[in-house]
């Protein structure tokens, strides 16, 4: 990521480029023009001088005799930046010239700035025609015109006059004075820059760097220092800066009073988990002053039982980023502890970073107390549902004992009853007249009716002394066993028995419910042995949740209003002179299915037989 | 010793319900039953037989017994009887009313050798008494003594 250049920087830089710029085109312009000028001069110079040799030179040679050429050429010496002038003859050979080595030798001997590039010499020499020209690279002027022939006759190359100037010189005057005009130009223009600089300085970068101090400000929650004003865009901007600035802080302000109004105590954690905020009701609650409340000492008011379980709950939640649910003891203003039940939340930044927590407790002291008022009122209850179960148990016992007892001991006298009248009819028939033998027919029919009776209670009773046993029955098994006991009553009937109970099991207490099976098949043999052909059918079949057994017969019936009472115990809804009974055997039925989880029902219509359901669960 | 007859050993019947005796007393002579019937009244008397039979008296065939005995239990009577080494052997029926789980099986654990059930039905009474005297007197063999 490339660091951010100040604009005012930038700026100030652009300006110093644009002004360095210009002084070197400046500079260079002039220079050019100047050592152009001084070469255009020199050259001229040089045409002049070179041709006016050339001619003095011709002159001379051509008068005949020894040329004089001394004067000619000394006549040159005056001429501004010659190195030397020389005339070479058609042989190559320098006859005269200025410098005294050179005359005899070659030039084409020469170093390069002590004779002309052989290019020029060989194009005068062709052209025949005098050349002026510049060698830079040798910093020498060369002016070399021709001279003709020696008149004696011969074809031979022309000779040529060869005037050789210094550029050096020239070029570095050139240099001196570009450079002074120059930096003539250099003054204004820093003044500009520097106008320029403190313009923008004052207009732009000062105000925006006031603007950035600004919202800086804000950011690190200091006080507002004065925005930038003025009636440009920049002003305007800073105008609205800090309109926006005092909405910021004010809304921040608004959730601070907000949270400070909150009725539960709140706190709010920094990144680097110390407490940075509580609010006025958290204040309220511990009793403590801001100062205390503050970094760590979030934990002093913490029950000391507590602290380390805060603590660390706390700590893996901060390393989680997690939010945390924590239930301690808070120390309260009167200086005792109320239970607080805390929730704390990550706080992110808009950005997505990571701000630190935020969390708020709830007073729970009133829960707890309710809740341990609950545990000690249940205990107490489940205490005196022991007693009294204890109690009831006893009862049920001395229940049982009672009614087992007094089972016996009632039958005991009707043994004798029994017995007696039996051999009263028997062994002294003839002491009694037909009236005798129906009394004593009768007493004998009350002591039947008797025996049934505490028969019957015994079994009720006996179903709730008791223990279940659960096992799995044969239903087919249990009902042939429960009609070969009444094999003989059923057959004396003629009655017909349907059995479909397949190969059906159940779940069951083994006793209870072939007590039932064995009280319904004699309910419905009992009603139904005056039918023209009594029939009993009984069939079972599983269901969804249960096994259903069903026991019907085609006797009497029996109004459906009365269905609840049947089942109760001693309830008969027919004369004991017409049948039989103790009213006990459905109310046997009812207790025993109930027993097993399961129940009894029935359907029926007078006249039109009865059925008898039994369900069981699977 | 000579092992004497079936027919003259005598059969115990240990029941204290006057009626009860009276009539049972009926029920085995309307079936014919032979053999002489001892009767204690009382659980002490019953177990007040055990020196006599130890001096010599000769064992009963059978051993009829009531639960229900004022003095001591019959269960208790029963218990003495199975573990006295004169009488352990003689077989014991627990004759009674109670049909009680608890009580048949602490007859059975004590070594009771059968138990019936005594109707009310005096007609009833008569046939188990038949049937009594048929299979204990009659078909069952009794442990030689000597």
């Amino acid at each position: 990521m490339s660091v951010p250049v100040p604009l005012r920087h930038l700026l100030l830089a652009v300006l110093g480029a644009f002004g360095v710029l210009l002084v070197a085109g400046q500079f260079t312009f002039i220079l050019h023009t100047y050592s152009q000028d001084a070469m255009d001069g020199l050259a001229a110079i040089a045409r002049h001088a070179g041709g006016t040799l050339a001619a003095g030179v011709n002159a001379e040679l051509a008068a005949g005799g020894e040329p004089h050429l001394q004067p000619l050429i000394l006549q040159t010496a005056s001429l501004p930046d010659l190195a030397f002038a020389a005339y070479v003859a058609s042989d190559d050979r320098v006859r005269d010239a200025s410098v005294p080595d050179l005359i005899g030798t070659a030039l084409s001997d020469r170093a390069a700035h002590l004779a002309p590039p052989a290019g020029i010499v060989d194009e005068v020499r062709r052209a025949q025609r005098g050349v002026v020209r510049r060698d830079a690279a040798g910093g020498r002027l060369w002016a070399v015109f021709p001279v003709p022939a020696v008149a004696d006759g011969e074809r031979a190359p022309p000779g040529y006059v060869v005037l050789g100037f210094g550029t050096a010189a020239l070029e570095r005057a050139a240099l001196h004075r570009a450079f002074g005009q120059s930096m003539i130009m250099v003054a204004p223009l820093l003044l500009l820059l520097a106008g320029v600089a403190m313009l923008v300085r004052s207009l732009l970068t000062d105000r925006v760097e006031q603007l950035l101090a600004y919202t800086r400000s804000q950011a690190e929650g200091g006080r507002l220092p004065p925005p930038v004003t003025g009636g440009d865009e920049l002003g305007q901007l800073g105008a609205r800066l800090a309109v926006l600035m005092q909405s910021v802080i004010e809304s921040r302000d608004y959730h601070v009073r907000l949270l400070d109004r909150m009725p539960n105590p709140i706190w709010r954690a920094g990144s680097e988990r110390r407490c940075d905020y509580v609010n006025q009701a958290w204040l309220a609650f511990t009793g403590t002053r801001v100062e205390r409340a503050l970094g760590a000492g979030w934990l002093d008011v913490v029950h000391a039982d507590d602290r380390e379980r805060c603590l660390a709950v706390y700590q893996g939640a901060f390393d989680a980023r997690e939010p945390f649910t924590l239930e301690y003891r808070l120390r309260f203003r009167d200086g005792g502890y109320h239970w607080v039940h805390d929730h704390g939340e990550p706080l992110y930044g808009g950005d997505g970073s990571f701000l630190g927590y935020i969390g708020s407790a709830f007073d729970v002291q009133g829960d707890k107390e309710a809740e341990e008022e609950i545990r000690r009122l249940n205990t107490e209850l489940e205490e005196r549902v022991e007693r009294r179960t204890v109690q009831l148990a006893a009862l049920n016992r001395e229940l049982e004992t009672f009614t087992y007892s007094v089972s016996h001991d009632l039958k005991a006298p009707l043994r004798g009853i029994d017995g007696y009248s039996h051999l009263l009819l028997e062994d002294h028939a003839r002491a009694l007249d037909d009236e005798g033998k129906l009394f004593v027919r009768n007493i004998r029919a009350g002591v039947a009716q008797m025996a049934r009776l505490i028969d019957d209670l015994l079994a009720y009773s006996r179903l709730e002394r008791r223990a279940l046993q659960r096992s799995v029955v044969n239903l087919a098994d249990m009902v042939r066993a429960v009609l070969a006991e009444r094999a003989s009553e059923l057959g004396a009937e003629n009655a017909e028995v349907d059995v479909a109970v397949g190969g059906i099991t159940v779940n069951a207490d083994r006793e209870g419910l072939a007590q039932a099976l064995r009280n319904l098949i004699d309910n419905a043999f009992k009603y139904s042995r005056h039918a023209a052909q009594p029939t009993i059918r009984i069939d079972a079949h599983h269901e969804a949740a249960v096994t259903r057994i069903r026991v019907q017969d085609n006797g009497i019936g029996f109004d459906m209003k009365f269905h609840d009472r049947i089942f109760d115990i001693f309830q008969r809804l027919q004369r004991a002179e017409d049948y039989a009974g103790t009213g006990v055997g459905l109310a046997i039925v009812r207790k025993a299915m109930q027993r097993m989880d399961g129940r009894a029902w029935a359907e029926s219509a007078p006249g039109e037989g009865a059925t008898f359901f039994l369900e069981l669960p699977r | 010793m000579t092992e004497a007859l079936p027919t003259a050993r005598p059969i115990l019947l240990v029941e204290d319900n006057p009626a009860d005796l009276d009539l049972t007393r009926r029920a085995f002579a309307r079936r014919h039953l032979l053999n002489p019937l001892l009767v204690a009244r009382d659980g002490q008397e019953a177990l007040d037989f055990i020196p006599r039979w130890e001096a010599g008296e000769a064992l009963p065939l059978v051993v009829l017994l009531d639960l229900k005995l004022p003095k001591v239990h019959g269960l208790e009577v029963l218990r003495a009887y199975k573990s006295h080494p004169v009488s352990q052997s003689v077989p014991m029926v627990v004759l009674t009313t109670s049909e009680e789980d608890a009580d048949v099986a602490e007859a059975y654990r004590l070594g009771a050798n059968s138990y019936i059930l005594k109707p009310v039905d005096f007609e009833k009474f008569m046939v188990v008494a038949g049937h009594i005297e048929l299979y204990w007197c009659a078909l069952n063999q009794p442990p030689r003594h000597g």
